[in-house]
């Protein structure tokens, strides 16, 4: 397995002057791979993610991509600094249209327009769907095509590690099958992923490592077949399971 | 110099109780009123309007109670739902037609002009110093007797159930028209409060002009409020005492910097007064009396 | 009746211009900014100051104004609105009314409560189509026309434009798409100081130039923003045309002292029945 190009160590974080809702998390992402984080409802998932992009500032605990900490640093320079990030909702900028949403997506990180068109139809190749409807406004379109669209904007400026909030909520069949397929077509050109999923059964079969947090810790890291494997899963989620979180280098 | 004082003393207790109204609304009920100038010159004018009429003084003063209230449960029918920023401008907007009227209504209000000869209460009974005594004494009562209503109010289910929906809007949003009727008359209950204020600065002017009610009115209320601890009564007092005892203190200023003309020192003061107000968020937005506060307040809401 | 119509036309795009600035920072910092009543003001004394203290031509003081206005906007928003960046919105607006005082208080310092006015030559009225138009409503005119462009071009076809709209969208989302939330910030702050600038002389050239000449602005101004929805500077533009209109058939059946009123009924009306303006769709109640 490769080298990890992203490292979380001891991470606390919490919303305002609230208690920690990120009880010490610790894990790695290996470069290349697509890892899953998987956890009850309400266990922090969301709010790790938030505190990994920037949203959230860490209370302690250090955060490393690509070997450099990027603990401390805020939203924008996380997305300069290669890390993309798709919320599990409100994720479109609703009153600007598809072409405009897929711009802003660019320019910010990218500084500049300069690769904007190569960009783009790196997207559009991706997620047909999205093209010859640049006009639209992102507020009018379906569920499904909306996450599309936040997959792709995430995706416009080219980040190397991308964070999926629950990229498949909410979506219809037809369309979680077309997600995972994305996914794993935008792994497979090179990005490394991490993602949150409720469909633990079909993201797995994409994932190579799967990750269990549980109120705020990480309970288990461990290869995706290994996972599927495991005799207690239930456990493993209430956190009863006997695992002494093996660190999968 | 007793004379001076007595002034003072009486001008901060028309200035704790337009606090203690603002602390009723917003403190407890969380509604943004940034037209409290506006009641507060209804209530002034209504009160010397009837007592130039020749009605009792106690009566005008009840008029002006009866008329701030009803106009402050019919304001907040209009604009108890709304979200804070719309009902800061939509009671700033209330506020503004009243000054319209005042200024252009000249029959009745004598227009920018204002009301002169207001007949003071219980004028035959003492003269000079002895009246301003008394009439510091009626203040002190005035106060004490709102002071009480305001605090039985906070203690009461009634307050409790006010700051429940103040810190929830959920539980706001799911009891719908209960937590209209409880936001109504929590503002009509500071309403009456301003009546009283006004009738108070009515009686012991003798002359209103509607320069006297300018938005200034709603920002000492705010920096009473803010510095006395948002919800505490007590604290309120004591915030009013401290912010006026800081404004008086700027009339110094003009014997510090004799080169001001009198306009210039008028205008330095307001801009302390923005100023006081805008430090007082940044660094005190708990207010000075916070530990203070967490005791005088029942323990259910944090 | 065209008359009225004209008349009601120029005291919209009068309107108009702190209409735009208000919704502009509405919009991307998420407070009602009472403090514009008195920027109105304060741009029309830098520029009177310039005009007539020191000679300067009308234009170039006008411009000077909204600099000026510009750097103060830009000043107060560090020493004030940054450090309670984190604050509840409620907090923001209490402060911007302690801005308020400041602003409209160090006019009446510097230069007194007097009324004035500009420098300007007084021309007789041309006619046109039956209609009276004097030089001052032609200035007026083309000036909020064409910072009107300037902002419709600076908002819909610019990068600043586009971070300006994604902030006051959804902030977070902008954060991650890596806009500077406080560059976007900064900008608004100046375009809206420098449109209130030229709002506070294109009002002082049509009136009379006096400490309260922005907060006798503040009602139309608010009617207009909520009228056309919060955070919607376009929906301004149209909230304020309809209230100069109003205002000036208001005259037909009401006294001309109360044209104020118009505003405050607007605003009762709009948050009684059309809570999310004519086009908007914010969430209003709570
Ligand atoms: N903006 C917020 N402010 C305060 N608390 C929050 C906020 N967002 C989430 N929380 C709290 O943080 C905890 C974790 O929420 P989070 O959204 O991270 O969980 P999650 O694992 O993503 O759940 P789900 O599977 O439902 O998406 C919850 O208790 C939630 O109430
Ligand atoms: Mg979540």
């Amino acid at each position: 397995m490769s080298d990890p190009i992203l490292t979380v160590d001891a991470l606390r974080a919490g919303y305002g002057s609230g208690g920690d809702i990120i009880k010490g998390a610790g894990f790695s992402v290996s470069e290349g791979a697509i890892s899953t984080i998987v956890g009850p409802n309400g266990a922090g998932k969301s709010t790790l993610i938030k505190s990994l992009v920037g949203l959230l500032t860490p209370r302690s605990g250090t955060i490393t991509l690509n070997e450099a900490d990027v603990t401390r640093l805020n939203a924008p320079a996380k997305a300069r600094a290669g890390l993309g990030y798709v919320p599990q909702e409100h994720n479109v900028f609703r009153n600007m249209s598809i072409g405009e949403n897929m711009t802003l997506a660019y320019e910010f990180i990218a500084k500049g327009t300069k690769g904007l068109k190569a960009a783009r139809e790196r997207v559009f190749d991706i997620f047909p769907d999205l093209v010859h409807r640049e006009a639209d406004m992102a507020g009018n379109l379906s569920g499904g095509q909306r996450q599309m669209l936040a997959f792709g904007c995430a995706l416009m400026p080219g980040p190397s590690l991308l964070l999926l909030d629950e990229p498949s909520a909410g979506l219809s069949p037809k369309y979680v099958a077309e997600m995972f397929q994305a996914v794993k077509s935008v792994n497979d050109a090179g990005v490394s992923i991490l993602m949150i999923e409720q469909n633990v059964k079909e993201a797995m079969v994409i994932s190579e490592t799967a990750i269990v947090l549980v109120s705020g810790q990480v309970r288990a890291q461990m290869p995706a077949p290994e996972f599927l494997n495991h005799p207690d899963i239930h456990a493993l989620y209430m956190g009863t399971a006997d695992v002494t979180a093996p660190e999968t280098v | 110099m007793i004379g001076y004082l007595t002034a003072i003393l009486i001008f901060v207790i028309i200035s704790a109780l337009i606090g203690l109204a603002l602390n009723l609304q917003w403190g407890q009920a969380g509604m943004v009123n940034f037209g409290i100038f506006g009641f507060f010159a209804v209530a002034a004018y209504v009160a010397a309007l009837s007592a130039m009429a020749g009605v009792p003084a106690l009566v005008a003063a009840l008029l002006a109670v009866i008329a701030t209230v009803i106009l402050s449960a019919l304001v907040a029918l209009v604009s108890a739902r709304l979200r804070e920023d719309y009902l800061a401008i939509a009671t700033l907007a209330f506020a503004e037609a009243v000054r319209l009227f005042l200024l252009n209504e000249t029959w009745l209000t004598g227009g920018a002009n204002g009301l002169p000869g207001i007949p003071r209460p219980l004028s035959g009974v003492a003269s000079g110093l002895h009246y301003e005594l008394m009439f510091l004494g009626i203040s002190v009562v005035v106060l004490a007797l709102c002071f009480v209503f305001a605090q039985l109010l906070t203690v009461s289910p009634f307050g409790r159930v006010l700051r429940a929906l103040r810190e929830d809007d959920l539980v706001a949003s799911t009891l719908g028209k209960t937590t209209l009727s409880f936001r109504v008359r929590a503002f009509a209950a500071g309403g009456a409060i301003i009546g009283a204020a006004g009738s108070l600065h009515s009686f012991y002017f003798s002359y209103i002009d509607p320069t006297q009610f300018g938005a200034f009115v709603t920002a000492y209320a705010f920096m009473a409020v803010i510095a006395g601890g948002r919800g505490s009564n007590t604290g309120l007092l004591i915030g009013a005492v401290s912010v006026m005892v800081l404004l008086e203190g700027t009339r110094f200023l003009k014997d510090l910097m004799p080169f001001l003309d009198a306009g210039q020192a008028a205008s330095l003061r307001l801009i302390l007064i923005g100023v006081g107000l805008i430090l007082l968020l940044i660094y005190r937005p708990q207010g000075f009396m916070r530990e203070y506060r967490l005791q005088a307040k029942d323990g259910d809401v944090s | 009746m065209l008359q009225i119509l004209l008349n009601g036309v120029v005291s919209g795009l009068l309107v108009a211009l702190p209409a735009i600035a208000l919704s502009l920072t509405y919009g991307v910092l998420n407070f009602p900014n009472f403090a514009i009543g008195s920027m109105i003001t304060m741009g029309a004394y830098i520029a009177l100051f310039f005009n007539v203290d020191i000679g300067v031509p009308l234009l170039l003081a006008a411009g000077l104004g909204a600099a000026g206005l510009a750097t103060v906007a830009l000043v107060t928003d560090r020493l004030v609105y940054k450090p309670l960046r984190n604050s509840d919105h409620v907090t923001l607006l209490v402060a911007s009314m302690g801005v308020y005082f400041v602003l409209e208080n160090v006019v009446r310092f510097l230069w007194g409560s007097d009324i004035r006015g500009y420098d300007i030559a007084v021309a007789r009225p041309h006619r046109w189509m039956g209609m009276r138009v004097n030089n001052e409503q032609i200035t007026i005119v083309i000036v909020a026309l064409l910072a009107m462009v300037a902002v419709w071009f600076i908002l819909m076809r610019t990068p600043l434009g586009r971070a300006m709209r994604a902030v006051s969208d959804n902030p977070d989302l902008a954060g991650v798409r890596g806009i500077n939330r406080n560059y976007v910030i900064a900008a608004v702050w100046a375009i809206s100081g420098v449109l209130a600038g030229f709002a506070g002389v294109l009002v002082g050239m049509d009136g009379v130039v006096d400490p309260l000449m922005g907060w006798n602005y503040i009602l139309p101004v608010f009617a207009a923003v909520i009228l056309g929805g919060i955070g919607n500077p376009l929906g301004a533009v149209v909230g304020a045309l309809l209230i100069g209109v109003a205002e000036e058939l208001s005259t037909l059946i009401l006294p001309t002292t109360y044209r104020q009123a118009v505003a405050f009924l607007i605003i009762v009306f709009v948050l009684l029945l059309r809570p999310h303006g004519l086009f908007g769709k914010a969430r209003i109640s709570r």
